[in-house]
């Protein structure tokens, strides 16, 4: 499904990735663990076609295409979807006309409004959302917690294939974090084809949506990949022990 | 009643309404310089939608006590001169301008202040979209006898290309007993916007629409028709 060889990106001529390399299959669940600037957040932006990062060397496929010189709006429609670590706000720009755009966007039909509105109350409900938000502008007043869990009712209306949660987890409190993973592992099971890349710190969100592969990350690469039991390793030892 | 002002490809045209009932005024000026004035009667309510394009209007309000005043307007090329006498007590002025701007023009405001316990909120917001001059020149003038006066203006212009654009802003005052507030912000539609919509697939034309739609209409109370009106204007850009 996804496939880095050898990528080296840079950030305002500062070389933060390094000969990267990750492959990723369809359906597998992949996590990665790093130290704070090790590149995480990086390679997520630069996997969605991020135009402030720049490939100095390498390639990222998609379903076997090269996608490095795609804009981002073509590497969404092709079902990359990636959940923010800081989603902004857009004042004005309201919420369910911002996703039925988007769900247009990838469909040939335009979506029937009376279905796509009956889908948002539902999604809004299972994920606890305020229904009023749905006509709210995109993150506008909403806390740091609303503006994680906003990004799932996208992932479940947008339907995507490949999903990069970059620390869905910071923001969320106890129970909105169980919702969200309760949410996105019922998304899993009903689209099975589905990857998951997973950017955390803590291996609590890894106990609620398993791995197949927990990565870890230093210096722009990575160093060690295992399973469950390095998330918790890395918990307990810190980064980089041998 | 229902007041509608279409003049087109006119020049040196005078024009003098007196509203004497609750009106809705639509203006639809195109090509032309036009010298307009209403005068308001005593506690009625006018409401104005203005869809002008390119004019050089000379337009004046002269805003009685208890009248409430609200003007909606999306124009394209605007360089009017805009003046709202507000001479009555208690009078209430709601004005969102929104300009579309491609030529070089200069979109002149004056407000007028001179009785107590009136109000008036001011929200100017022009699009930039060629590498032209664009100018906001906004006055407020509250006078001695305007106690108890709100007034309150905000002033954005985005260049979508290398605009030449500016916000001048000028407020003189003469009683102590008001509050006046103002803002202004010259900038561009921020790449974070973009990026974020585009992530979720819609393509980069289709997401400035969606920003555009955003800053031109969203600080406006428009009624479904209304709205129906500029979002033909805006898909029409
Ligand atoms: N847009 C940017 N402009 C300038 N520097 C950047 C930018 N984005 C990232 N960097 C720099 O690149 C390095 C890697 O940042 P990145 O956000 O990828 O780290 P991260 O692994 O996600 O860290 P964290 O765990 O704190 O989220 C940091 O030194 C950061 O300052
Ligand atoms: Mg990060």
């Amino acid at each position: 499904m996804l496939e880095i060889k050898n990528l080296n990106v840079s950030v305002e001529n500062i070389k933060i990735l390094n000969n990267f390399n990750l492959q990723i299959k369809e359906g597998e669940i992949h996590a990665i663990m790093g130290p704070n600037g090790t590149g995480k957040s990086t390679l997520s932006n630069v996997i969605m076609g991020n135009s402030r990062y720049k490939i100095d060397k390498g390639e990222i496929k998609y379903n076997g295409v090269k996608i490095n010189n795609l804009s981002v709006d073509e590497r969404a429609r092709m079902g990359i979807f990636l959940s923010m670590q800081n989603p902004i706000s857009i004042e004005g720009v309201q919420n369910s006309d911002f996703i039925r755009t988007a769900i247009n966007a990838k469909e040939e039909e335009p979506v029937n409004l009376y279905e796509f509105m009956a889908d948002m109350m539902r999604e809004t409900e299972e994920l606890k959302i305020p229904e009023e938000m749905i006509y709210r502008s995109l993150n506008v007043g909403a806390s740091g917690g609303e503006r994680k869990k906003n990004e799932v009712l996208q992932i479940k209306m947008l339907k995507p294939s490949f999903i990069i949660l970059d620390e869905l987890d910071s923001g969320l409190d106890i129970d909105s974090l169980k919702i969200c993973c309760k949410n996105i592992k019922e998304y899993l099971k009903d689209h099975k084809d589905t990857s998951l890349l997973i950017i955390t710190h803590y291996p609590r969100i890894l106990e609620y949506i398993k791995p197949t592969f927990v990565h870890e990350m230093i210096d722009g690469t990575i160093v060690k990949t295992g399973g469950m039991s390095l998330a918790l390793d890395l918990e307990k030892h810190g980064y980089n022990s041998k | 009643m229902d007041i509608i002002l279409n003049n087109k490809d006119n020049s040196n045209h005078k024009e003098r309404i007196k509203i004497k009932e609750d009106t809705n005024i639509f203006i639809n000026y195109a090509n032309s310089n036009t010298e307009l004035t209403i005068e308001t009667s005593p506690n009625t309510s006018i409401r104005v939608l203005d869809t002008s394009k390119n004019t050089k209007n000379i337009i004046t309000y002269n805003v009685d006590k208890n009248v409430n005043l609200i003007i909606n307007k999306l124009s394209i090329d605007c360089s009017d001169t805009l003046t709202v006498n507000i001479k009555g007590k208690n009078a209430n002025v709601n004005i969102n301008n929104s300009i579309v701007n491609y030529k070089d023009n200069i979109y002149t405001e004056k407000f007028i202040h001179s009785k107590e316990d009136s109000r008036s909120n001011i929200v100017n917001h022009a699009l930039n979209m060629e590498n032209s001059v664009f100018r906001f020149i906004v006055d407020g003038i509250i006078e001695k006898n305007s106690s108890n006066t709100y007034f309150n203006q905000e002033n954005q212009i985005i260049n979508y290309k290398d605009g030449d654009s500016q916000i001048l802003p000028n407020l003189i005052v003469s009683n102590n007993d008001i509050e006046a507030n103002h803002s202004a912000y010259v900038g561009s539609f921020k790449e974070d916007y973009l990026f974020y919509l585009m992530t979720r697939g819609i393509s980069k034309e289709e997401s400035i629409k969606l920003l555009t739609r955003a800053f031109l209409i969203n600080s406006m109370q428009l009624k479904d028709e209304e709205e129906k009106i500029f979002n033909d204007i805006i898909n029409s850009l």
